[in-house]
């Protein structure tokens, strides 16, 4: 009666090391639908499409392709037309979009690539997803987004049955993620298997037939997706009740902390840019992905070079040339890129903590045993899982490093953090322990936030006003009920602006 | 802990070890006290410059000039004190003026490297060049004799029966040790090695840091060559230094400095160095023929290399 699936797993199980990462998992996947695979991190998504896509060996379980059983390696994957898209991005920066959609898998002519049918083709891939990308640009030119959409057309330009792809849209906007979608809706007509794997609730509500849940390297459901609700989702990840994600907004005092007046960046990214930030407040930076936001952020604390505007902090006019001076002025920035620019990854944890403040701690020689209580502090209010101080930071999920990046930032005393993207890459309760931190510090006014974000829910959640960028510059603000997000979205498209001018 | 874990961290010391009791076998005299000493002696002038090396690697760069720039800092320490006479404080002041110089050159190699965004192996290539050109024109490609006996005499001093350049080196080895391990500055230098810009958003001065460390690798050029040419009495223009960048860079990967920054302990660059010194005695006592010395050399640092990728990889 059942149709045959066309992957399944049996009784799949891993170990890395002594730690079971997966736990005897059953799941199978049937053509022509969208699974969304939801989980904590550490859960063993990864792991899991990893093994169903051939890169890895599990330790017992068995693999069924079209109802045969398989060894999977990632030759019999590919022949077999099961393509994962890693959440890890693995393009070669210097060659161009076109080279990069056909590595190893370039049309020849008689001897030599055929490179007017790569262009082509590659330009078809980029019409059909309806992005603004150019072929023939150097992948290394890419913003972080497009780059994650190049990922997606080399999968698609193979023959697909199965996508699996590990949260593609953890980098895109949501003009691309959108994009994606309607690409994987039209993927799903034409029988394909697409399994996703996200930390975005709404994102798997709006795209996935089936819903399968891991926790702890167990499946704990698989089954419609039915009516369940985000809340809901996320309490079966949890393993617990979840009343409510993000913490009660709390109010500012109408006093400025920060000022920043006709700022223009020296490389003309960031034009004309005024805003203000209240003691107390968490005020959100929305914007499409290459608006500004964090070029506007580097600039203030000194990372890019201004050509003219002020900055007040608490009244008085500030110059912030480097990260230092802004740290002086009470400013710290938790970046993007939390492996690239957040940590020394190769550092144990406790050296994370302390990278900031040595100064305070020591003179020239360094004070360990001082670094090592400062993070253990910060471990217990934070809830920083590690196995102890002396544990290598890459080791650490990415929750528990974006905790120990703000670990180092609260401990300079800062009295504003600039936060971009804080909890990308973020498993969910390390995202609830990271929203409390934040509002716990602003409603007891002993800071104020910045929160860039491309996380709709997110800036909706956490703050009472949002500033919103295009372009350079910031084209709009809502407060209080205007923070919504058609609002929001339109602002960021510049949409409303163009409808008023077609009216007149 | 598993056995490979124990292998790759202890690594350079089992094999130094291992190293140690096949010469002892193969050759009694290897072990006698005097022949220990003269491995240390020999060592230290390579080793220091190795520490500098060290610092400059962590920091995530390199210096291709030492050899030429050794042999610069030896010619302008004994032209120094051929002009102020022989004298205990010509000397001394001497002394001074080669560190001084050399810390400056090391400077602006950094400076260059930091603030010019020239890669490492390009600016101190030119360097290279650069130095053993001046020190061949200033001596028309001959040699540079100090006139000082008091000069000369620094460096087959011996204390406690010990050689002064050994003393020197194991002395270096532990203030190192300590600045680089035990510091600010030393942990600044490990952070801009493994992740430049997580050390720019944590607020480190980058490219002070980064000229720092030429600096003390220019201090240490400075150090080896005042004890090289004093104990020679004499540079070469054209063969002092030969060779030194590769054999310092050599003890530095060896004892597990990783050539992309970031990791690295003066400990094991110490010990890179002495396995180095003590490939060379053993090939010498078991009379190897000298061309073929090069060859062991090689095929040690290629595996010290490999041994510390198995690691990575796992």
């Amino acid at each position: 009666m059942a149709e045959m699936p066309v992957l399944q797993g049996k009784g799949i199980s891993m170990k890395f090391g002594e730690a079971l990462v997966l736990d005897s998992v059953d799941v199978a996947f049937h053509p022509g639908k969208v699974y969304g695979v939801v989980g904590e991190n550490g859960a063993g998504k990864s792991t899991l499409m990893r093994i169903l896509s051939g890169f890895l060996q599990p330790i017992s379980g068995e693999i069924y392709v079209d109802g045969k059983q398989t060894v999977l390696n990632p030759y019999k994957a590919k022949e077999l037309g099961i393509v994962l898209v890693p959440q890890e991005l693995n393009l070669v920066e210097p060659l161009r979009v076109y080279e990069n959609i056909f590595l190893g898998d370039e049309p020849t002519g008689r001897f030599l690539i055929d490179k007017k049918k790569m262009i082509q083709e590659a330009s078809e891939i980029i019409k059909n997803l309806d992005v603004d990308i150019d072929p023939m640009e150097l992948v290394e030119r890419l913003s972080t987004g497009k780059k994650q959409m190049v990922e997606i057309m080399k999968a698609l330009s193979r023959s697909v049955e199965i996508l699996i792809m590990d949260e593609p849209t953890a980098s895109l906007s949501e003009d691309e993620t959108q994009k994606l979608f309607e690409t994987v809706k039209k993927l799903k007509t034409s029988g394909i298997t697409v399994i996703f794997v996200s930390h975005r609730l709404k994102e798997i509500v709006q795209i996935a037939d089936e819903l399968v849940v891991l926790r702890d390297g167990k499946k704990v459901y698989q089954g419609a997706l039915s009516d369940f609700s985000e809340t809901q989702i996320a309490e079966m990840m949890v393993g617990r009740k979840m009343d409510e994600i993000y913490p009660e907004k709390v109010g500012w005092e109408e006093k400025n902390v920060l000022e920043v007046r006709d700022l223009n960046s020296a490389d003309g990214k960031i034009r004309d840019v005024s805003f203000t930030l209240k003691n107390g407040e968490v005020l959100g930076f929305y914007g499409l992905v290459g608006a500004g936001r964090t070029e506007l952020m580097q600039t203030i604390i000194g990372v890019r070079k201004l050509s003219s505007g002020e900055i007040f902090v608490d009244g008085k006019p500030a110059i912030i040339r480097s990260v230092k001076e802004a740290m002086k002025n009470g400013i710290v920035y938790l970046p993007e890129e939390r492996k690239l620019a957040g940590l020394i990854l190769n550092f144990e944890v406790f050296k994370n903590t302390s990278l900031m403040t040595l100064d305070k701690i020591s003179k020239i020689v360094t004070k360990p045993k001082v670094e090592v209580e400062r993070f253990e502090f910060y471990r217990k209010s934070f809830d920083i899982r590690v196995r102890g101080p002396y544990q290598i930071t890459h080791t650490l999920s990415g929750g528990n490093q974006q905790k120990l990046v703000l670990s180092k930032l609260v401990e300079t005393g800062a009295k504003i953090f600039i936060m971009d993207e804080p909890t990308r890459g973020v498993d969910i309760n390390s995202r609830y322990q990271i929203y409390k931190i934040i509002s716990e510090l602003a409603s007891k006014k002993m800071a104020s936030f910045i929160v860039v974000s491309s996380d709709l829910p997110e800036i909706i959640g956490l703050c009472n006003r949002v500033i919103v960028m295009r372009n350079g510059t910031i084209v709009g603000e809502a407060v209080g009920e205007e923070v919504e997000e058609t609002n929001l979205i339109y602002m960021a498209l510049g949409v409303s602006e163009s409808q008023e001018k077609f009216k007149e | 802990m598993h056995l490979r874990d124990v292998i790759s961290k202890y690594g350079i010391l089992f094999a130094l070890i291992v190293l140690i009791l096949v010469a002892g076998i193969l050759s009694p005299a290897f072990l006698k006290i005097q022949n220990i000493i003269n491995i240390f002696w020999q060592i230290s002038y390579i080793g220091i410059i190795a520490i500098g090396m060290t610092f400059i690697m962590i920091g995530g760069g390199i210096d291709l000039s030492v050899g030429s720039f050794m042999a610069l800092m030896g010619a302008l320490a004994i032209q120094t004190v051929n002009a102020l006479g022989d004298t205990v404080g010509s000397v001394i002041l001497s002394i001074l003026i080669t560190i001084a110089v050399g810390a400056l050159l090391g400077a602006g190699s950094g400076f260059l490297v930091a603030k010019g965004r020239i890669p490492p192996f390009v600016v101190t290539l030119g360097a290279m060049a650069i130095y053993r050109s001046l020190v061949l024109n200033f001596a028309n490609g001959g040699v540079y004799m100090s006139r000082s006996t008091k000069y000369s005499s620094i460096g087959m001093m011996r204390i406690l029966e010990l050689p002064v350049p050994m003393i020197v080196f194991l002395i270096y080895v532990i203030i190192a040790s300590i600045i680089l391990e035990r510091t600010k500055f030393g942990r600044y230098v490990y952070a801009i090695g493994a992740n430049e810009t997580a050390a720019l958003y944590s607020a480190i001065n980058v490219d002070k840091i980064r000229i720092a460390t030429y600096v003390i690798g220019g201090i240490s050029v400075s150090i080896s060559a005042i004890l090289i040419s004093s104990m020679m009495g004499s540079v070469s223009s054209s063969s002092t230094g030969n060779g030194f960048e590769l054999d310092a860079i050599a003890a530095a990967v060896i004892g597990g400095t990783s050539l992309s920054g970031g990791k690295g302990k003066i400990v094991g660059t110490f010990l890179g160095a002495l396995v180095l010194g003590v490939i060379n005695n053993m090939l010498v006592m078991l009379n190897v023929a000298v061309y073929l010395q090069g060859l062991v050399k090689g095929l040690i640092i290629i595996s010290a290399v490999f041994l510390q990728n198995v690691r990575r990889s796992e």
